[in-house]
């Protein structure tokens, strides 16, 4: 077999359970990337290779004896560093985390160590998830793969380097404001932020309770479906998981990727706001895309939308105070361990008025409302550029904590951070590349709990679009 | 204060306000705060206007039963 690393985590799950490959050398293929790339990516806060090389081993057994194997048996994953495992370092990118060892285990990790996956490390993140570049100052700047001058987007910085660059061939990330899709974006992959309640949140680390959604990162839309398949779901140990039952989201789409596949399936353009100023090759990128999805049957069709603009700035009425709440008791003991640009954020959620923030979570019902009735009774599914400009440099972002701060993140999570707030679930698929040379993506936006829908259009434009292009590493 | 627009208060107010709940703050960390409370302000004069009956759980409900028997 060529580079193992190559294959997208189905075709690598189904290749270990054959016998064509074991999980010993895939493991092995993957740190061995990470050893090669980890110097120039900055993808990893630490790696856990001894204990992946044991699991390896364990996983080559369980398949030799016949026994009956999961989901994502021998499958090497790595996640950002936030989801805690018993008795390993967890830092979540803080300085003030930096040797916290938690008790118990997120249930999405049990959940993927129970399909099978093997963990190889913790990713590095924004300090506590809190901005969408991929600075870090306590850890160092992560770095695009396409581009290590270019941001890759966070907060999910390191699950989308890592994925981009095949060290991995999955990570979980959460999504506050954009921070799965954005990183998804900004390196290439597919990534989806599900509905607010889809996926438990137990043993993750907090951070807006009204807006986390626990996501995940992937080479391909069919992977994304297996790993959320695999992680969504009630969970006892969270009683905000929702008790909706959990499709397979595998299902669908090889029909979905026919000719045809999305025959009578109709795509709305928001009417305002989520194009304004958008850079014109990003422009053209989406308008090519929205024509392959019409080439596959879909119909386009310009729908209304509220006063989006407004509403990513009102989110920041619930983010923020909930988050300074968290981290009320450090940012009174020690405001010295924090980078600039988060203490910043946070200080603005001591600003906001109890009420404002009350009135703003109220509102959220009758906002959601506005747009299932509004936009969602003419389309299935938004679609919308997860970013209006090309990838930026490091350099262009690096704003700290200054005054510049609030305009340039806020132009980042323009187009993903209204949708955390409605709670609606967005899978961003990479649909070309700009002439600096960094991907795009479409962003897909569905109704609640629509997760599969969104799958099946992702698999069409895949399908249509053929495999999305691979960094040169 | 409310959301109908008498939340602008001045910087030194803001700063005494955060440093009320036991967090120093430093006046040039101010400014960028007191600008990220404008727009937040403004966007609620435009967003909010939340009915009585707008409780968060009628949030929660209609995002849990939207489409209930429909799709997969």
């Amino acid at each position: 077999m060529t580079d193992p690393t190559s294959l997208t985590l189905r075709e690598a799950a189904a290749a270990i359970a054959q016998g064509k490959l074991s999980a010993e050398a895939l493991v092995d293929a993957c740190l061995d990337r990470v050893e090669r790339l980890q110097p120039v990516l900055n993808c990893f806060i630490s790696v856990t290779a001894e204990r992946a090389r044991k699991l390896a081993r364990e996983a080559d057994t369980a398949v030799k004896a016949g026994r009956a194997l999961g989901p994502l048996h021998g499958v090497p994953l790595a996640h950002k560093d936030m989801f805690y495992r018993a008795g390993e370092v967890c830092t979540c990118g803080s300085k003030i985390r930096r040797d916290f060892v938690p008790d118990h285990t997120a249930t999405v990790l049990a959940r993927l160590d129970a399909a099978g996956a093997i963990e190889i490390g913790h990713l590095n993140m924004a300090e506590f998830a809190m901005g969408p570049t991929g600075h870090n100052e306590h850890y160092g700047r992560c770095r695009n793969p396409w581009n290590p001058d270019h941001i890759t987007g966070g907060s999910s910085s390191g699950s989308g380097a890592a994925v981009a660059a095949a060290l991995a061939f999955g990570a979980l990330g959460s999504d506050t404001g954009g921070s799965v899709r954005l990183p998804a974006a900004a390196c290439g992959v597919v990534g989806i932020k599900p509905t607010l309640g889809r996926v438990s949140r137990y043993g993750t680390m907090p951070l807006s309770h009204s807006l986390d959604c626990i996501g995940m990162l992937a080479r391909s839309v069919g992977d994304c479906a297996r790993l959320l398949s695999l992680i969504a779901g009630p969970d006892a140990h969270d009683g905000m998981a929702s008790r909706r039952p959990v499709p397979d989201y595998e299902r669908g789409l090889d029909e979905a990727a026919q000719a045809g596949g999305l025959a009578g399936l109709r795509i709305g353009v928001p009417n305002r706001y989520y194009l304004d100023d958008i850079d014109p090759e990003v422009a053209n990128l989406i308008a090519d895309s929205r024509r392959v999805l019409e080439k596959r049957g879909a119909r386009v069709v310009d729908v209304p939308v509220g006063d989006h603009g407004a509403l990513n700035d009102l989110s920041n009425a619930v983010l923020w105070p909930e988050a300074a709440d968290v981290h009320l008791q450090w940012l009174r003991e020690r405001p010295q361990d924090y980078a600039k640009q988060g203490r910043a954020r946070l200080l603005v959620g001591l600003g906001v008025p109890a009420t404002l923030y009350g009135e703003a979570l109220r509102a959220r019902a009758g906002l959601l409302k506005e747009l299932l009735h509004d936009a969602f009774s003419q389309c299935d599914v938004l679609h919308l550029p997860v970013l209006r400009r090309p990838v930026p440099t490091a350099a262009e972002t690096d704003v700290g904590g200054g005054a510049a701060m609030q305009q340039v993140l806020g132009q980042i999570v323009a187009n993903t951070r209204p949708f955390n707030f409605l709670g609606l679930p967005g899978l961003s698929v990479p649909i070309g590349l700009t002439r600096n040379g960094l991907p795009q993506a479409m962003q897909l936006v569905g109704r609640p709990f629509r997760e599969d829908l969104l799958f099946r259009v992702g698999a069409a434009y895949e399908a249509a679009a053929g495999p999305f292009a691979r960094p040169k590493l | 204060m409310s959301a109908a627009g008498d939340n602008d208060i001045g910087e030194a107010a803001l700063a005494e306000l955060i440093a009320s709940s036991g967090v120093a703050v430093s006046q040039e960390e101010v400014a960028p705060v007191a600008g990220a409370l404008k727009r937040i302000d403004a966007a609620a004069r435009i967003l909010l206007r939340p009915s009585f009956d707008d409780t968060v759980e009628a949030y929660y409900r209609l995002l849990e039963q939207d489409g209930v028997g429909a799709g997969a």
